[in-house]
């Protein structure tokens, strides 16, 4: 591996890192095509090797963001288990699943969770109220981690609406309590694929401790960016995904 | 505070380890590059096993309330994930 090689992919985790703490999300969406353009990684060992650094995000972020209580610890706790259930689900249900109107049905919900994102500045609708852990959020948990896992997505773009819109924690408090409930659903899977031998461990090096340091800097500064333009920034990923999830289920491969 | 604490060597443990296989290596020195390589190995499995380290630090916390039983559940559910998988 070239010495240019390893400064491109410890930026590339500085980024996703950056990117992941800062919105609750694991980073995964920028890790995967971008290690398959840079390191020739083939698909799937591109996604093993992501879901790896998406721990790394999850942990870094973490250890920062427990300090500062920005995490609701006790829902998180909560919603993981429903989460991972779901994800345990999706293993038995994924041979009978159709899975191309899946992805249609997904990035409908991902647009509507986009529009009830979008600040109320922005447009005209009522902020959510404060109802913390119930039926809706616990079931919210439940079919996030179950389609996730089905569309092979990372748990973020599902649990930061499932928590800001339905639980109605404020935004930043709805990412950092994501980005620990991922540790724990990206662990399982990233679990999987290091015992299948599908990690490269040369690509993780560089690219982990460019995440480790995006990571802990983002969980630092993070409460200092405001608010709405992180909400617009998410919307926008959420738009993002579900154009691709709209693509793939129309058959754009 | 434990948990905190737990993460955050995690993270020192995986940065220091995956730092430190970066050290040249000498030629011929093929004891090192296989501690380079158990260290690279060390300081992933630091961070791989961070999470579930927390829940089980959280279960003991816990144990006997709700929170320590979902801990234990998602710790279970986990497991047999990664067997179903298998």
């Amino acid at each position: 591996m070239t010495a240019l090689l390893i400064l491109k992919l410890a930026a590339l985790g500085v980024g996703a890192g950056g990117l992941g703490a800062l919105l609750g999300v694991g980073g995964g969406l920028i890790l995967v095509p971008a290690l398959v353009f840079l390191a020739d990684l083939s698909f799937t060992h591109a996604v093993g090797t992501s879901l790896v650094c998406v721990v790394g995000t999850s942990v870094a972020s973490s250890a920062v963001l427990f300090s500062r209580q920005r995490i609701d610890v006790s829902l998180a706790i909560e919603l993981q288990c429903f989460a991972v259930a779901g994800a345990v689900t999706a293993g038995l249900l994924a041979p009978f699943v159709p899975v191309r109107l899946l992805y249609v049905a997904f990035a409908l919900v991902l647009l509507v969770a986009a529009w009830r994102t979008v600040p109320r500045s922005v447009r005209t609708a009522a902020a959510p109220p404060r109802r913390g852990s119930g039926p809706a959020a616990r079931a919210g948990a439940l079919g996030g981690g179950t389609i996730a896992s089905l569309l092979g997505v990372g748990g973020g773009v599902v649990f930061v609406p499932v928590l800001h819109l339905v639980a109605g924690l404020d935004f930043h408090r709805s990412a950092a309590t994501s980005v620990y409930i991922i540790g724990v659903t990206a662990g399982s899977g990233a679990l999987v694929y290091v015992a299948r031998g599908v990690v490269d461990l040369e690509v993780v090096v560089p690219t982990m401790l460019g995440v480790l340091a995006g990571a802990t800097a983002a969980a630092s500064t993070g409460h200092r960016v405001d608010a709405r333009g992180l909400k617009i920034a998410f919307a926008l990923l959420l738009v993002y995904v579900a154009g691709r999830m709209l693509w793939r289920g129309m058959g754009g491969g | 505070m434990t948990l905190r604490v737990l993460l955050a060597v995690a993270v020192a443990g995986a940065g220091v380890g995956l730092l430190a296989s970066f050290v040249p290596v000498p030629v011929g020195w093929t004891a090192w590059d296989g501690a380079a390589r158990a260290l690279r190995l060390v300081g992933v499995s630091a961070l791989l096993g961070a999470p579930f380290a927390a829940l089980g630090v959280l279960a003991f916390r816990e144990r006997g309330r709700r929170l320590g039983w979902y801990a234990v559940a998602t710790l279970a559910l986990a497991a047999l994930g990664l067997l179903l998988a298998r």
